[in-house]
């Protein structure tokens, strides 16, 4: 079994369960587009593989593997070495991520070494290379400047240099387009896509047409569960879950007439959700089967719903 | 600030009454002198000892308290006050007002602390009241440039700007919205202020300014004693012991206050 | 009246320091219209909405509002002119005071122009009802609140003072997507059922694609293009204009070609 696989992941804040029971597989070489609202535990989700939840939060239940071996079985000592070599993170805001005391090229030189037996020279070369690699005009120079001198767009190309320099085997990007200006935003999504490759790799993202641009399959998280999964097209063209729907009924679209959809109320909070599907209370299609949690069902297209829209 | 807080608070008040209403009792015992009992080490009638005239340590430190505390609380609460008109001054007003107020805040930060105290209270008399008021004037410029700082900050967040757009005035903005944001730092600085004036007085009464000779104050007491430090070691134990653990209760309280009311820690 | 536009800028220029934020800036906007002011980053988009308010000086040009010439107002002229001009800030939890329940924010406007208590207590209510908030949360703290709902209750008071302009800056970019409709929708009802118009500073061309009836885009401080919004959508005409459109991702049209 190769590529990421999360089995029955359960997250608690406390006494408080923030994800339940999520189930994922990315094969090598793919994207997975997790997207959800604030609140659905999608960032949790995926922090939890590189052991970097909150304090307060646990990995309460569940396995994740990473090419054959078991992520939650290792102790936090453990995890950083894998952290480098193996995972590699590109956080939302370029800025904050990348220490502003450092030079670029340092910085990465830095990351090189940890995981790769080169000579500070031959680090310095692969870091201004790595520059290079990511779009960065003038890679020398720009590797001897510091954080604040650049644009957040290339802070974010720095960003992904960052976390893919070692070639990991999975790469997470936690809303990396977020934080940046429109016009940015596909030439980001398409260096991720150029630069991960043979890499499984998760683009957790509000924006359902980032991830329609970047994965191949999505999956919708609501109030911390997967509520559905499925190849982009078929989602898009036939989501199955209401939840979906809204989602896609609100995004913002080129060719609009009229004003966008919008759904009524907003997700439950972590504490006070409601017994069985927690999207119910603002479903139009609730019923009173919905008071019990639906199964995640499907084999290509899976869905947790006890009345699906197809 | 929540009840259990308030507690030291309290009780500080009521030990301060205390002191005060005792006073003339407690100094009439530190001044007795016996010179049979002098130098004599801790025991049960004497319970920390006697100085070289034999007076009671324990008596001592006690009425020297209210010289110590009561200086320390009168500076506090002026350069709190003028501190605290002059930071929301600079805050509120625009152009030459914020930079005149600025520059004397840097000018007196800028002065030689101690020796300005030295000099001032030889011009104003030595009392204790003198020594109130140099302090106070001297260091109100601490308050000054945090509640700057702080205020400045507030007035420009986002409601404060709605409430503007909506008409509320000058003054109802400043109550209503500035100093309930800035009363968290004001009170941890208090605190730590009151614990800090402390000191200071305790160090010009070791050098013998502002208490009258003789006037048991905490720093005046510590500087006695030096004479006799390897006779008595307890005349200097008793009053240094006041002095340092009123001063780092004191800091603890304010850490504590800090934390629960949400501050990073220490605001100056 | 319905000739005189409501709000025109003329050749406005707003300067920090040594940098030039806006230079030249022209255009109108009508009474009971809903016009987005979109922008990237350093594009000048909020210096505008803030020199429209008063809030920053502008060093070059005009603004004129309902005809009068409101561009240096300072003091109790300019507090006249926040009557009938009103603002949303982006930041839903930084724009309500923490230590004050909804129904004393909502409320503070009118007690500050002399309305009774009662009054401003009725009003309140009425003004929670259009911005579709039930009324238990009159006495909640805004810590209570979702971004969504703060965000309404912003809305809620720039309404009080019953404005004629409401300029609201970036108002749903810190909302999840879902609330992002919702909000987009209000807008439009609340112009719809009061004539109030709204200046919505924006960088989602997409998103104001809905609601506006007409757009200008600006770029580095410059207007780059103006004109009816679908106009804007389907054909624009600048390249930049283009970008902006082209960088909305829509899943439908992206899945299309699958």
């Amino acid at each position: 079994m190769t590529g990421l696989h999360l089995k029955n992941l359960d997250i608690h804040a406390g006494k408080t369960a923030i994800v339940q029971d999520v189930a994922l597989h990315v094969p090598k070489g793919q994207v997975l587009g997790l997207v959800g609202e604030s609140g659905s535990g999608k960032s949790m989700t995926v922090m939890s593989i590189p052991h970097l939840l909150p304090s307060g939060c646990h990995i309460t239940a569940g396995h994740i593997i990473l090419d054959d071996q078991d992520l939650t079985l290792l102790t936090d000592k453990q995890m950083p070495p894998l952290r480098g070599a193996k995972i590699g993170v590109i956080f939302q805001d370029p800025f904050t991520s990348l220490n502003p005391v450092r030079r670029i090229g340092d910085l990465l030189a830095e990351v090189i070494t940890r995981h790769q037996n080169l000579s500070p020279a031959q680090a310095k070369a692969a870091a201004i290379a790595a520059l290079d690699e990511v779009g960065l005009p003038d890679a020398a120079a720009k590797a001897r400047a510091y954080p604040h001198e650049m644009s957040g767009g290339q802070r974010q190309r720095v960003g992904i240099a960052l976390a893919l320099v070692n070639h990991p085997s999975l790469v997470i990007a936690d809303e990396p387009t977020t934080a940046l200006d429109p016009t940015v935003q596909v030439h980001i999504l398409d260096l991720i896509a150029k630069r991960m490759e043979d890499a499984a790799a998760i683009l957790v993202t509000h924006d359902l047409g980032a991830a329609a641009y970047l994965c191949t399959r999505i999956a919708v998280m609501y109030s911390g569960r997967i509520v559905e999964e499925a190849p982009v097209a078929d989602l898009v063209r036939r989501p199955r879950h209401p939840y979906t729907a809204a989602l896609l009924a609100a995004a913002p679209r080129l060719g609009r007439i009229g004003r966008p959809d919008s759904i009524p109320g907003q997700p439950p909070s972590p504490g006070a959700r409601p017994q069985g599907c927690a999207f119910a209370p603002r479903c139009a299609r609730a019923a009173p089967e919905c008071t019990v949690q639906p199964p995640f069902t499907g084999t290509d297209h899976k869905v947790a719903c006890h009345r699906p829209l197809q | 600030m929540t009840r259990p807080l308030l507690i030291p608070l309290i009780l500080m008040a009521l030990a301060g009454l205390a002191l005060w209403l005792f006073a003339p009792a407690l100094a009439e015992q530190a001044a007795a002198i016996n010179l049979d009992l002098r130098l004599a080490a801790p025991s049960s009638d004497r319970w920390l000892g006697t100085d070289q005239l034999g007076r009671d340590l324990a008596a001592r430190v006690l009425a020297g308290a209210p010289w110590s505390l009561g200086v320390a609380a009168g500076s506090t609460a002026i350069a709190l006050t003028l501190g605290t008109l002059a930071g929301l001054a600079a805050a509120e007003l625009e152009g030459w007002p914020r930079r005149i107020i600025l520059q004397i805040v840097t000018l007196v930060i800028s002065f030689p602390g101690l020796v300005a105290a030295v000099a001032a209270v030889a011009i104003l008399g030595q009392s204790g009241f003198s020594v109130l008021l140099v302090l106070g004037f001297l260091t109100w410029t601490l308050f000054a440039r945090v509640i700057y700082a702080e205020a400045s900050s507030v007035r420009s967040r986002d409601y404060v700007t709605a409430a503007r757009l909506g008409g509320v005035s000058r003054a109802r903005l400043l109550i209503r919205h500035v100093l309930p944001a800035i009363a968290p730092s004001l009170i941890a600085m208090m605190v730590f202020h009151f614990a800090d004036m402390l000191v200071a007085a305790s160090a010009l009464s070791f050098l013998g300014v502002g208490a009258p000779l003789g006037a048991p104050a905490w720093g005046a007491i510590i500087s006695e004693s030096r004479p006799y430090v390897y006779q008595a070691p307890w005349m200097l134990l008793a009053p240094a012991t006041a002095l340092a653990g009123t001063v780092l209760g004191l800091n603890i309280y304010g850490d504590i206050i800090a934390k629960r009311l949400g501050l990073a820690g220490r605001p100056s | 009246m319905t000739d005189t536009p409501l709000l025109t800028l003329e050749n406005i220029g707003v300067r920090y320091g040594k940098h030039l934020a806006l230079t030249g800036l022209t255009f109108t906007l009508r009474a009971g219209e809903i016009l987005a002011l979109i922008g990237e980053s350093g594009s000048g988009k909020t210096t505008a909405a803030r020199a429209i308010m008063g809030l920053t000086p502008a060093c070059a040009g005009h603004i004129r509002f309902q005809g009068e010439d409101i561009t240096h107002l300072t003091g109790k002229a300019r507090r006249r002119i926040w009557r009938r001009m009103q603002m949303v800030f982006q930041d839903p939890s930084a724009s309500l005071s923490p230590r004050l329940t909804i129904a004393a924010i909502i409320a503070e406007p009118l007690l500050a122009h002399g309305h009774s208590a009662a009054a401003a207590q009725t009003k309140a209510k009425d003004l929670l009802d259009l911005v579709g908030l039930p009324q238990p949360l009159l006495t909640a703290p805004p810590t209570a609140l979702s971004g969504g709902q703060r965000q309404r209750v912003a809305i809620a008071r720039a309404l009080a003072l019953e404005p004629k302009l409401i300029v609201a800056d970036e108002p749903m970019s810190a909302l999840d997507v879902s609330v992002k409709a919702q909000i987009a929708n209000l807008f439009v009802d609340i112009r719809d059922r009061t004539g109030t118009a709204f200046l919505i500073v924006a960088h989602d061309l997409a998103l104001m694609a809905g609601i506006a009836d007409n757009a200008v885009v600006l770029q580095s401080g410059k207007l780059v293009e103006q004109g009816p919004m679908t106009a804007m959508m389907q054909t624009p005409a600048e390249d930049y204009t283009k970008m902006l459109r082209d960088a909305c991702l829509d899943p439908f049209e992206l899945v299309a070609g699958r």
